[in-house]
């Protein structure tokens, strides 16, 4: 059995249904319209990036599904979702975007992860030019931070 | 003092006294100038701002200028934080406001103050909670527990095998043991330990006690003396396990180490305070007892001061005392010189001017007149003189007095006379004597003595001979009465006596300080035995001139006993000048005069 995805730019995509309810959103969508032809749209999702979840969710579609907080937090990123999330930033964003639009926890958690591993160990300037953040905080905001957070100096 | 204020942050402080001794002296200025001013980099106080929200929400912007990243939310980038660890976050809040609000309420600050059963605060943010407790307590950021502040029991940093790519972290005892595996151990060459390691030096440079955990070691001689006990040698590797699991770490002996110094500083400090403030004591001490020295000597000298007082004032009451004597001996005298000068008779010839009458004498009418050219001395009196000298330091006049009685009741009349001589011209003033031209004219009614005297000496005997010389009957003969001229003032009885005897009243001396009457009474007795009449049948009034007036006890005015002057010693009192009555005219018109003269007489002649 499979179920329609329609994009935010009206590409048609069909996957199977195991697939889909890896989101929640569909799942739930599933649930509440029953089974008919008609395409479920998305329209916070590009065509896309729609492709790049799907591709994820196939690839783990057997995963258990865990609860533990820790150990989702914890648990390292395998080598395909690295290479999966070896992407530009404006992908990577949108895939995190679309995995929370989704409901996909387990895609949103790789792509938390894959952002947490690129700011840790930087500076505040290297994380601004990393994602070419503007700082927008005043010479007293900032000393006032600095101040409390003179702990993260001595390192 | 002069206050200079900084303005290195733009915030002027007020620079106390108490860290002017962290303060370097400016160039040019002298240590005095430095302490008035100083000046002192202060930690530049950063008043508390509130991080202002996002202007913009980047997730919802659609300009083609915005970031990548502007499209995720705080909530989003809240999830993304989630995995990250202590060390990343601090740094985040310094990115942008967004990161910032994204961080400050992480859920990880506030399972932390959970933990620590710490109060979350309204206006203050978890993160900033939690910081602040680390400051005080320190944070594992593996288990975010604390530790002790120092020693190895404390959150340290621990470094890692550089293979091993890791940053420190900051982590507590047991976090350490659990990475002792990945350790570096480069730093372990910093205490350059051999194969074996002696007992002394695990306890001192370790701060670990082998014989708790059960080393092995070697015996070997005593390296000092053999005779002392052997030497106890561990195997170095065994020695850093144990001090790895012990410290949590090379960080923790380290940490170790450092509180052991730190402790022997404090120590050190604490002495240090102790030996100065027990110097600045002794300061005290001497100055203290500098003081106490200067007090007892200012004591003795005070001491001394006063015994010398003590002296002076001995010396002058004995002063006085002989004074009085004195005084006492010239009122002995003076009653019998008034006794004999108003009944002398003058001597007919300058040959028998120094003799004197017996008859004239006993029937009381003496006058005494002494010529100068013919005062020859009294050693041609025709009876010998009795000798007083048993009497004792007797004054003269009191001498002269008990001669005079002696030739009185002898029928001598030169003798007395000799002896008044001899009185003025031995308590008086000899020069007075010599140099003095005594003129006495002498007649039964009158007598007039005048004594030039050309010196302002205050001497009552010079009165006394005036009036001696001079000592009329006023009532018969109505002449007047010579009065000394006096320069001085002077309060004396004898001249008020002298002046009393004077008809005039007008020319008295020291009439500014004689003695009033009514003070005088109280100085009058009666003591002389043999009198007809006792000290009880009388009594004392004053009179207009000045004198006391005795009385007899019918108060009848014949019965008028005596005048006298007023005498200030209680000897002249009772020496006689106040005896009982006896016979002699008692002119109504001169009482005085001729009562006292009587009364004296009586005493000689009782």
């Amino acid at each position: 059995m499979s179920v329609r995805l329609l994009s935010s730019d009206s590409e048609d995509f069909t996957v199977a249904k195991e697939v889909a309810e890896r989101s929640m959103l569909i799942k739930n969508m599933l649930e509440d319209v029953g089974d008919n032809d008609n395409p479920i749209p998305l329209p916070n999702v590009t065509a896309k990036i729609l492709r790049k979840v799907i591709e994820w969710c196939e690839h783990h579609l057997g995963d258990p599904v865990t609860n533990d907080e820790n150990e989702r937090r914890n648990t390292e990123i395998d080598e395909w979702d690295q290479k999966f999330m070896e992407v530009d930033q404006e992908t990577l964003f949108d895939i995190i975007l679309a995995a929370n639009y989704l409901d996909i926890k387990p895609l949103l958690d790789v792509g938390c992860k894959t952002v947490a591993n690129m700011i840790k160990g930087k500076t505040a300037e290297e994380i601004r030019k990393i994602f070419n953040i503007v700082n927008d905080l005043t010479p007293e905001e900032e000393a006032q931070i600095r101040k409390e957070n003179e702990w993260a100096e001595d390192r | 003092m002069v206050k200079r204020k900084l303005e290195t942050t733009g915030v002027t402080r007020r620079i106390t006294r108490s860290m002017t001794s962290f303060a370097a002296i400016p160039p040019g200025m002298s240590p005095s100038q430095a302490d008035d001013e100083v000046a002192i980099d202060k930690k530049p106080r950063i008043k508390r701002v509130k991080i202002m929200e996002p202007d913009i929400d980047m997730a919802e912007g659609s300009s083609d200028d915005m970031p990548a990243c502007a499209v995720i939310s705080v909530g989003l980038w809240r999830k993304v934080f989630e995995f990250m660890d202590i060390p990343d976050l601090l740094h985040l809040p310094m990115v942008c406001r967004k990161f910032y609000h994204a961080t400050a309420h992480l859920p990880i600050w506030k399972e932390i103050l959970r933990l620590h059963h710490l109060p979350t605060a309204k206006l203050v943010t978890p993160m900033s909670r939690v910081m602040k407790f680390q400051r005080t307590h320190g944070l594992c950021v593996e288990c975010w527990q604390g530790g002790s502040p120092t020693g190895s029991s404390a959150v340290v940093k621990m470094y890692f095998k550089e293979e091993l790519n890791k940053r420190p972290l900051y982590l507590c005892l047991s976090c350490r043991r659990n990475h002792l595996f990945e350790e570096s151990e480069a730093v372990w060459e910093e205490l350059d330990l051999s194969t074996t390691i002696t007992f002394t030096r695990i306890q001192t440079q370790l701060h670990v006690n082998p014989d708790h955990y059960g080393l092995a070691y070697t015996t070997a001689r005593n390296p000092i003396n053999a005779a002392y006990p052997s030497m106890r040698l561990f195997d170095t590797e065994d020695v850093k396990a144990l001090v790895r699991n012990i410290h949590g770490g090379f960080c923790g002996l380290q940490a170790a180490i450092k509180k052991s110094e730190r402790t022997k500083e404090v120590i050190s400090a604490k002495k240090r305070r102790a030996l100065i403030s027990q110097q600045i004591d002794l300061v005290e001490t001497s100055r203290e007892s500098q003081a106490l020295v200067e007090l007892s000597q200012a004591r003795k000298a005070l001491a001394q001061a006063q015994k010398a007082l003590n002296q002076a004032k001995i010396a002058l009451d004995n002063a006085k005392t002989e004074r009085d004597e004195a005084q006492a001996a010239m009122d002995q005298a003076r009653a019998v010189v008034l006794l004999l000068s108003p009944r002398v008779s003058p001597p007919s010839s300058p040959a028998s001017a120094s003799q004197l009458s017996m008859s004239t004498l006993s029937s009381k009418f003496v006058t005494l007149a002494i010529d100068p050219s013919t005062s020859s001395p009294p050693q041609q009196s025709l009876l010998p003189e009795p000798d007083f000298s048993a009497l004792g330091p007797v004054s003269p006049m009191r001498n002269f007095a008990s001669t005079s009685a002696h030739h009185f009741t002898s029928g001598n009349t030169l003798g007395p006379l000799s002896s008044l001589h001899s009185v003025i011209s031995s308590l008086s003033t000899p020069s007075i004597i010599a140099d003095s031209p005594v003129r006495t004219t002498a007649s039964d009614s009158t007598t007039s003595a005048v004594i030039s005297e050309n010196r302002s000496v205050d001497d009552p005997w010079r009165s006394l001979v005036n009036s001696i010389a001079s000592s009329p009957e006023p009532a018969t003969s109505g002449a007047t009465m010579p009065v000394l001229p006096e320069k001085r003032i002077y309060d004396d009885p004898w001249r008020s006596l002298v002046n009393s005897l004077s008809p005039t009243p007008a020319p008295r001396l020291c009439d500014s300080q004689a003695h009033s009457p009514a003070s005088a009474n109280a100085s009058v007795s009666f003591h002389s035995p043999g009198f007809k009449l006792s000290p009880t049948h009388a009594h004392v009034s004053a009179t207009n001139d000045g004198l006391l007036a005795v009385h007899s006890s019918n108060d009848s005015p014949a019965s008028t006993l005596a005048f006298a002057a007023p005498s200030p010693s209680a000897r002249a009192s009772t020496f006689g000048t106040i005896s009982t009555f006896n016979e002699g005219p008692s002119n109504s018109d001169s009482p005085n005069y001729v009562d006292s003269i009587s009364i004296l007489l009586s005493y000689f002649f009782p």
